[in-house]
């Protein structure tokens, strides 16, 4: 398993793809200076408070790497039917069902690491701006911590979870559009449900909730669409 | 004789249509099998289903000796293939992407690599992205990946297509090379039925999904007997002459212009003499060979 691990990290050059990574939590980092700026610029704006940035930050960062994350999958697993190197993959002596597990474990992973990264960096990043030029409503606090750590960490494993089902999909139709689509279906969904949410996150019965719908569906495509080639 | 491969009732349907009839194949240990039949005949899916690539709806297959299933793929070290067109990750060099091969198959002798580039001809070109090679050069590539684990037994999907005719001679003498020198058995599909008669020893005709025959290419010869051809505006005249004159018997009239005559011992300029005396219109009138290619228009007409 280690070894299939290392192939594919190897064969996608995923070592190189965390520059994209760095590229978009940089771009998160922009957007949320713009955004603070134009607040403090205009006198006729309230700040920002604390809040309510972590709040842009987390809808963010899931965001670009909930796309990311069908980016990959489109790369490691669709692109591998559409193209149909699949054939050749699954002529090798390997569990096909183990393969293809391989590689979306790989992403789901890298998604929810990218995204506890997203998180740091955008965090510390708001907390050093306002400390320099202090562009936030009120001071920070080392109380807010633990709620983020919290949040963030809820965050990552729900995006994670949520990143298999452009895999889901694009397994159904063996398509990349549909795999990017779908990731974007995901977002706008779990936005309208989190923002009927008191706290703007998933309370443990949603996580545990997607959890299930997430694996019933997945374990459905493995059984009927991994092994099966057109 | 050991067979390498054999199956028993192979079938497979799509969307209800039968694409592969319950086969019986038998592939002997050491042999080129050459499998031939036309577009759509069921090669391709049948050559999947001998990877485990898809599953057949009834039936058995063995490998090796051992009966195959879904779990069972370990087989798959021992083979080499190449299946439909020849696919690989296009950003990556032709080096890299046999590099590739032979991580996922365990094969730990990487001077190989080298040696079956030179085989085929692409030693200058191994660091060159795939998506710039020629369709025939991945053909080559192919070919390359395919024999690179020293397989015991390969699978070839139409290997030589997209071939120039120099190519093609190249990979029929490799092939020869490989079965001779390693005992390798092959197992090749091709359309170009000249190429097959050459390199096989035994072939199956496909059509319509099923096995016609199998047949040992000595006995295709057998089948390649001369004949006469003649063309005639009177069949039934030159029939009845030829049969009291010349005392020929083995004459068959294939059709309302064209009698052919096997085994004789006369000459086409007495045959012609014969009925230009008896005014039996003439149209043409030479020496002809039944070829692999009529064998299998026989068969595949004989199967429908």
């Amino acid at each position: 398993m280690a070894h299939l691990l290392k192939l594919e990290i190897r064969k996608f050059r995923l070592p190189r793809k965390m520059i994209t990574t760095f590229l978009a939590v940089a771009f998160c980092m922009l957007f949320i200076t713009v955004s603070l700026i134009d607040s403090m610029a205009d006198p006729e704006q309230t700040k920002d408070t604390f809040e309510s940035t972590f709040l842009v930050i987390g809808l963010l960062v899931s965001l670009v790497f909930l796309i990311y994350s069908s980016i990959l999958t489109s790369t490691l697993v669709i692109n591998e039917y559409s193209q149909r190197t699949i054939t050749i993959l699954f002529s090798y002596p390997l569990n096909k069902r183990l393969l293809i597990a391989i590689k979306m474990m790989l992403i789901m992973a890298f998604t929810a690491i990218s995204i506890l990264f997203g998180y740091v960096c955008c965090c510390g990043y708001i907390i050093g701006m306002d400390y320099a030029f202090d562009m936030l409503e009120g001071s920070f606090q080392t109380a807010y911590l633990s709620q983020w750590v919290a949040m963030a960490v809820t965050s990552a494993i729900v995006c994670g979870i949520l990143s298999w089902w452009p895999f889901v999909i694009g397994m159904i139709r063996k398509s990349v559009p549909a795999t990017i689509v779908t990731s974007l279906i995901v977002l706008f969904a779990r936005q309208l449900i989190i923002t009927k949410t008191p706290a703007n996150q998933e309370n443990l019965f949603q996580v545990v909730f997607t959890l299930m719908v997430t694996l019933a569906a997945v374990t459905i495509v493995f059984r009927e669409k991994v092994t099966k080639i057109d | 004789m050991e067979h390498i491969i054999a199956t028993s009732n192979l079938t497979k349907s799509y969307k209800g249509k039968v694409v592969v009839d319950k086969v019986n194949l038998h592939v002997k240990k050491g042999e080129i099998y050459g499998f031939v039949g036309p577009n759509g005949a069921g090669k391709s899916t049948i050559m999947k289903m001998l990877l485990n690539l898809v599953r057949p709806d009834s039936g058995e297959i063995y490998v090796f000796g051992e009966k195959m299933d879904d779990k069972n793929y370990e087989y798959l070290k021992r083979i080499g293939c190449i299946i439909e067109n020849p696919y690989f990750y296009e950003k990556m060099t032709g080096l890299q992407n046999l590099e590739l091969h032979c991580d996922y198959m365990g094969y730990h002798d990487r001077r190989r690599i080298r040696d079956v580039m030179e085989l085929v001809n692409l030693q200058n070109i191994e660091e060159k992205a795939v998506s710039h090679y020629s369709l025939g050069m991945k053909q080559r590539l192919a070919i390359a990946r395919a024999i690179l684990a020293k397989p015991e037994l390969l699978i070839l999907d139409e290997p030589i297509n997209a071939l120039d005719p120099e190519g093609i001679k190249e990979m029929r003498l490799l092939f020869g090379r490989l079965h001779q020198d390693y005992g390798t058995t092959i197992f090749i599909s091709s359309h170009i039925l000249s190429e097959v008669e050459q390199i096989a020893d035994r072939i199956g005709v496909i059509a319509g999904g099923k096995l016609l025959k199998e047949i040992s290419i000595h006995e295709v010869h057998e089948y390649q007997t001369e004949y006469i051809e003649i063309n005639t505006d009177n069949v039934k005249l030159a029939a009845c002459l030829l049969e009291q004159d010349k005392r020929l018997s083995h004459i068959d009239v294939v059709d309302d212009a064209v009698i052919r005559i096997y085994g004789a011992a006369v000459s086409g300029k007495e045959i012609s003499a014969l009925l230009i005396k008896n005014g039996v219109g003439l149209e043409s009138i030479g020496r002809k060979e039944n070829s692999l290619e009529d064998y299998f228009f026989r068969l595949t007409e004989e199967g429908e």
